[in-house]
């Protein structure tokens, strides 16, 4: 069955485009986090307006600009590469917000604790904030993850052969729209429930009692 | 929020010193790659006039301002829609009739797993096939609409569970049915608790109609897209003012939001700062947008 191999071609690329993104979505949140909470004004400034930026725009009208701009100004990148550059770019405003909303999960009493034996800015956060903030964070980056996941088929808008535009491109050479739209959603679903289930592991293997 | 639970001491003279040299090297840094960015759209010319003059034109500006409108009619009609059908969704997914449960938890299961540009994608194509010929905003609704709903209802259901089992209970112990006990006491305190998060939702439809663009329905995003392949040398300013007009939008929901909350800070329950971090965390990732 050909039709099964695109399809699986499809989910190949549809994980690519999530894990690659989500990697670079995951360190340029961190490092947003970590500005926003910083003793420096301008990148504490210079972070939410990032975040503020990215909220305020549609994820498609991102993906247009860095397809049909960039090569404007001579930067030339693969459908594939814009696509996980933008959703990159994108989630990371998502992740420095669950991130910051952890650290202010952690109580304070701790960070007061760690600021009376003096330690500094990048020790509190690395060794007493961070390390508690990852059990109340890793349930909701394990949504965003899932939410990455569907995000990707922004890809199909611009031709990338993820899940979504396979299932288009099936369609249009069988003309069987039922099944292959349900073919799509068994392919997400492969998608986000074990990625539901890996969070969830993780998410208990973290617990700690407060 | 607690962006005051510092996570430094307040400085001294040294540190002080310390901190504006850092400061100033991030101005520098950060002044230093816009410059760089400006530059490349100067050596490009985008600043040039004769890529801005299109804008002069009343035409223009009348055609861009009929695709915002076109936008915010679809987004009023998919948000009022969706969050009809959203409200009997939670109830239902918090019903004690198990069949009734079952059948809305897959519904929502469903809506919230595919993504919404495959829905509307098989929108176009699925409901010619049964006879209904609708126009381009009818499809693009009706694929929101399934996909929105889902996403508000398991907002107004996590806004019932989080105001905790006391409320209903204490108005059962007075007399009043399992039916008033909902009317009266449990939803209107849990839509005002998750009001912000349902303003978000509503962001998130505002920007997801942008998808609107592939089916095609002639709204902002594929409005632009027309003035750059009238006018190609436009391309990244019809860009720039779209994305100030979305960004428009997008600010004064935000605002909403914004101000919604600080009233909020004032009688909330969760006075502890750690508790109220928490559900913050909840409301964003269970509001954001999905395919956009």
């Amino acid at each position: 069955m050909s039709y099964i191999e695109r399809f699986l071609g499809g989910i190949a690329v549809s994980v690519e485009l999530t894990l690659l993104s989500f990697a670079i979505a995951i360190v340029l949140g961190l490092l947003l986090a970590i500005m926003r909470v910083s003793p420096w004004p301008p990148f504490r400034w210079f972070a939410s307006s990032y975040v503020e930026l990215m909220r305020m725009m549609p994820l498609l009208a991102l993906l247009l600009l860095f397809t049909f701009g960039l090569p404007k100004l001579g930067f030339i990148y693969s459908l594939f590469t814009s696509t996980v550059l933008v959703l990159g770019l994108y989630s990371a405003a998502w992740i420095c917000e669950v991130v910051r909303a952890g650290i202010n999960t952690v109580s304070i009493g701790q960070i007061e604790a760690a600021r009376s034996i003096g330690m500094r800015f990048d020790q509190i956060l690395g060794e007493v904030v961070l390390p508690q903030a990852v059990q109340s964070v890793i349930g909701p980056l394990g949504n965003l993850f899932i939410i990455q996941i569907k995000a990707s088929a922004i890809g199909a808008a611009i031709g990338v052969a993820d899940i979504t535009y396979t299932a288009q491109q099936i369609n249009f050479d069988t003309a069987l729209a039922v099944p292959t739209f349900l073919g799509a959603m068994a392919a997400y679903f492969l998608l986000t429930l074990p990625a539901g289930w890996f969070f969830r592991f993780l998410e208990q293997k973290m617990a700690v009692l407060r | 929020m607690s962006a005051d639970n510092l996570l430094y001491e307040p400085p001294g003279p040294i540190a002080r010193r310390r901190n504006r040299l850092i400061s100033v090297i991030g101005v520098l840094l950060l002044l230093g790659c816009l410059m760089a960015v400006g530059h490349r759209l100067d050596a490009s010319g985008q600043f040039d006039a004769k890529r801005w003059e299109i804008f002069l034109h009343p035409g223009t500006l009348r055609f861009l301002f009929d695709g915002l409108m076109a936008t915010l009619l679809a987004a009023v009609i998919s948000m009022v829609l969706a969050f009809s059908l959203a409200l009997p969704l939670a109830l239902a997914r918090l019903s004690s009739r198990l069949w009734l449960r079952t059948l809305a938890a897959s519904y929502i299961g469903c809506f919230r797993a595919v993504p919404l540009l495959l829905l509307i994608l098989f929108t176009v194509i699925l409901l010619p096939t049964i006879g209904l010929n609708w126009s381009a905003l009818g499809y693009l609704i009706f694929g929101m609409v399934l996909h929105h709903s889902a996403m508000a209802a398991e907002i107004i259901r996590a806004g019932i569970l989080s105001l905790g089992r006391g409320q209903r209970e204490a108005a059962l112990s007075i007399g009043m049915g399992e039916h008033q006990a909902m009317v009266w006491i449990v939803l209107p305190q849990a839509l005002k608790l998750m009001l912000p998060a349902l303003i978000s939702a509503v962001l998130a439809i505002v920007q997801d109609t942008s998808l609107g663009y592939i089916i095609p329905y002639e709204e902002l995003l594929r409005r632009s897209q027309q003035i750059s392949s009238f006018a190609p040398q436009s391309l990244l300013q019809s860009a720039f003012i779209v994305t100030v007009m979305y960004g428009f939008v997008s600010a004064l929901l935000l605002a909403l939001r914004r101000w919604i909350e600080r009233r909020q800070a004032y009688t909330s329950r969760a006075a502890i700062p750690e508790q109220r971090a928490l559900s913050e965390l909840d409301t964003l990732v269970s509001a954001k947008s999905q395919a956009s």
